[in-house]
Formats: structure tokens, C-alpha cells, sequence
């Protein structure tokens, strides 16, 4: 080992710092150097002597006492039995479950709308069906009303027409129109179709 | 051949008890906590003073250090990383609060600036005259120490007085081991120059 090689490691030599082949260099080095054995003496009684007379500041308790209060206003969070490992999965389960949570109350949310719309959706179907009978029986009514207002219509109407007509008003609760005492049919309807065989 | 590494006098439980006060204290026993404190607060005040040169904000400085490592000890990973994580902890105070703002001269008087006295291991064996030496070789070092720049009184500070490893005041200043052991050893160098007077070699 050189003298320059020697000298930059005398520090961490002293320090016990080097590993144990570069430690066998140094002493190798050293037993047969008086130059560098007399640097490194020099470098180590700076050290004792700076060791030595350098003031150290004691504690003093309230400084303590101080730590006390306020690690007590807040307290460390404590890892308890599951330790670090398990607080991490720990936490990553409470985001999974809440993640979880949500997903399900908004699913649940989307079921509701969806109910909602198909009860939406048959209420207008049924409103649809009312209008579609009271359109219906509105045409009923007004069909029955053109016949017997149509004079002409009533004199070539006959026996079978007249039956015919005879059972749709009688089932219609419109047919208080057809009993009026001018219609051609009012006679008819009145009175009970004859068989055929009367005739 | 060693420097006053070994016999520096530093006791203190092995790692394994230390482990043992830190998990402890992670699971809120203030009791073991306390132990920690005791162990590591005089070296984190004694750092923190060199680097501020106030004994007042020295104390704040670490008082600060230790309700923050017992808030944040459970993002420790390691136990055994306990002291560099501290003192990292510790550092960054520092330079936060002294960013923009140069330490302190240190004084020379017994009394420092903030009406502290410097407290001092007195030796009652020692004549006046050495006493009076002691007195000043204590501001010569006190001097050397506070004139190195920042960088170099770092690493100082960490290795020789705190005697920490390199490895780990690597891990403090995030900083590669190399760059580390040649900081160290330049300022030891110019420790070394400044005291050269003073040895008896």
C-alpha cells in the first residue's frame, strides 16, 4: 500500500471502518512507515483531545416533562396486534368494502329508477286502453246516433239490421239515444225481437 | 490504536432491548418510550446544539424532535434504523428553522449568549493552572469545532463526538458512504491543524 492510499484512510482506519483485508493493508503498511505512523498517532490525539474538551450540554428535565404533555395531547397511532402489515390491509379492506358499498347502493338506486319507469310505462298502457274503450264506445254512440238520425237508412233497414242493432243498443249504455220516440227504431228496440219463425 | 470509540465510556442497552422499547413504544407504552428518550436525548441535544450554537433553541429543537419520532414511529419499518432515522428527523429541524438564518457565534464566556450557563464536567482534581488550561482548551475546541464549515461540522460532529458509524450517518444525511468517509476524514484534517498546537505528540 502507498504512503497517499494510507493517508486517506486513516480516519475510517481508526474508526474501525474498513473492512477487514483493507485493515491488514493499513497495519502491513504502518508497521513499516514511520511517516504515516506518525501522521496517524497526531490524527488520533487531535480526536481524544477534541473528545476530551468539548462542552456537553445536560439535559434538563422539564424538557421531558414537555414531551410528556404533548405526545399525550396526541397520542402515536398504535399498530396493536395486527402490526404495519396488517394496519395496510387493514385499510385497503375498509376502501374495498366501501367501494363495495357504493356500487351496490347505486345499483340499488338503478333498480328503483328502472321499477319506476316500467310502472310509468304501464300506466300510460292503461291510460291509453281507457281512452282507446271511451274513444271506442264514443263511436259506438255516435254510429248509433247517424242510423237512427239518417231516416232514409231506417226505412231500408231490415229485420236482421234491426235485431242486430236491437242487441248493440241494448248493451249500450248509450242506447237511451236510439229509445227517442222519432227514431224509425225506436218501436223496435222497445220490444222484443220476433223469432224467425213469427215472421 | 482505536480512537475513544470504545473508550468513550458510552454504555446503553444492546440492540435487542432497544428493539424491545421501540415496539413497545409503538403500542403507546410512554413508559419505554422514556427509556428511549433518556438514551438518545443527550446526544440528539448535544448534536443539535453544535449545529445551532444556542442552548435554548437547542433544547426546543429537541424537544420537537422527540414529539415528532413518538408520532411517526409507527412509519418506522426497521427497529434497528432506530438512531439514524432520529437524528435525520433531528437535522431536518435544523434546517428548517435555520434555513435562512446563520447559527449563532458561540461564546466564549461560561455564560452564552441566551443567558444559559454552559454546563461543564468539572474535574475537581485539577490544579488552577490546569484548570485554567482546561478552560482553554475548551474554547479552543469550541472555536475549531463552530468555525468548520456546515458540511464538515456535520459529519464532525456525527463521527467524533456522537460516534456514530458511517454507515449510519450516511443514512442521516442521505449521502453515499464514500462521499461521507472522505468528508470525514477532511475534517479531521482540519480539526487536526487548528489543535496541532495543543497535543502533547
Amino acid at each position: 500500500m502507498k504512503c497517499e492510499l494510507c493517508c486517506e484512510n486513516l480516519t475510517a482506519y481508526l474508526d474501525q471502518e474498513l473492512g477487514t483485508r483493507e485493515s491488514e493493508g493499513m497495519r502491513e503498511h504502518l508497521d513499516g512507515c514511520t511517516v504515516c505512523r506518525d501522521e496517524m498517532r497526531e490524527l488520533r490525539e487531535a480526536m481524544l483531545l477534541v473528545d476530551s474538551n468539548t462542552v456537553r450540554i445536560e439535559l434538563r428535565p422539564p424538557l421531558w416533562r414537555n414531551v410528556k404533555a404533548q405526545i399525550n395531547d396526541a397520542p402515536v397511532a398504535r399498530q396493536g396486534w395486527l402490526g404495519a402489515l396488517g394496519a395496510r390491509w387493514l385499510s385497503l379492506a375498509a376502501t374495498g368494502a366501501a367501494a363495495l358499498a357504493l356500487g351496490f347502493g347505486l345499483w340499488g338506486y338503478q333498480q328503483r329508477q328502472e321499477a319506476v319507469r316500467q310502472q310509468e310505462a304501464r300506466n300510460a298502457i292503461e291510460l291509453q286502453l281507457y281512452m282507446n274503450n271511451y274513444i271506442h264506445s264514443r263511436q259506438v254512440e255516435e254510429a248509433a246516433h247517424r242510423v237512427v238520425a239518417v231516416p232514409a237508412v231506417a226505412r231500408h233497414a231490415t229485420p236482421a239490421a234491426t235485431r242486430v242493432v236491437h242487441r248493440d243498443y241494448r248493451d249500450n249504455p248509450f242506447s237511451s239515444l236510439a229509445l227517442h220516440s222519432s227514431s224509425p227504431f225506436g218501436s223496435a228496440l222497445t220490444e222484443e225481437p220476433k223469432s224467425e219463425a213469427t215472421r | 490504536m482505536a480512537t475513544n470509540r470504545a473508550a468513550s465510556g458510552e454504555g446503553g442497552p444492546d440492540r435487542e432491548l432497544l428493539v424491545r422499547w421501540i415496539r413497545s413504544a409503538k403500542k403507546g407504552d410512554i413508559g419505554s418510550y422514556q427509556r428511549i428518550y433518556d438514551l438518545f436525548a443527550p446526544k440528539v441535544l448535544n448534536f443539535v446544539y453544535r449545529m445551532v450554537n444556542s442552548v435554548e433553541e437547542a433544547e426546543d429543537l429537541t424537544q420537537e424532535t422527540f414529539v415528532t419520532v413518538y408520532r411517526k414511529l409507527g412509519s418506522l419499518k426497521d427497529d434497528t434504523k432506530f438512531e439514524p432515522w432520529l437524528f435525520r428527523i433531528a437535522r431536518n429541524y435544523v434546517y428548517q428553522r435555520y434555513r435562512s438564518r446563520p447559527p449563532a457565534a458561540v461564546s466564549i464566556d461560561q455564560i452564552d449568549e441566551d443567558g444559559h450557563e454552559i454546563t461543564q464536567l468539572v474535574d475537581e482534581r485539577k490544579t488552577p493552572d490546569e484548570a485554567f488550561q482546561a478552560r482553554e482548551l475548551e474554547q479552543v475546541v469550541e472555536g475549531v469545532i463552530e468555525e468548520l464549515p456546515e458540511k464538515y461540522r456535520e459529519v464532525f460532529v456525527l463521527s467524533a463526538l456522537q460516534h456514530m458509524k458511517y454507515e449510519e450517518i450516511a443514512e442521516v444525511l442521505g449521502r453515499s458512504l464514500a462521499s461521507v468517509k472522505t468528508d470525514i476524514h477532511r475534517a479531521r484534517l482540519q480539526v487536526r491543524k487548528r489543535v496541532k498546537d495543543y497535543l502533547k505528540v
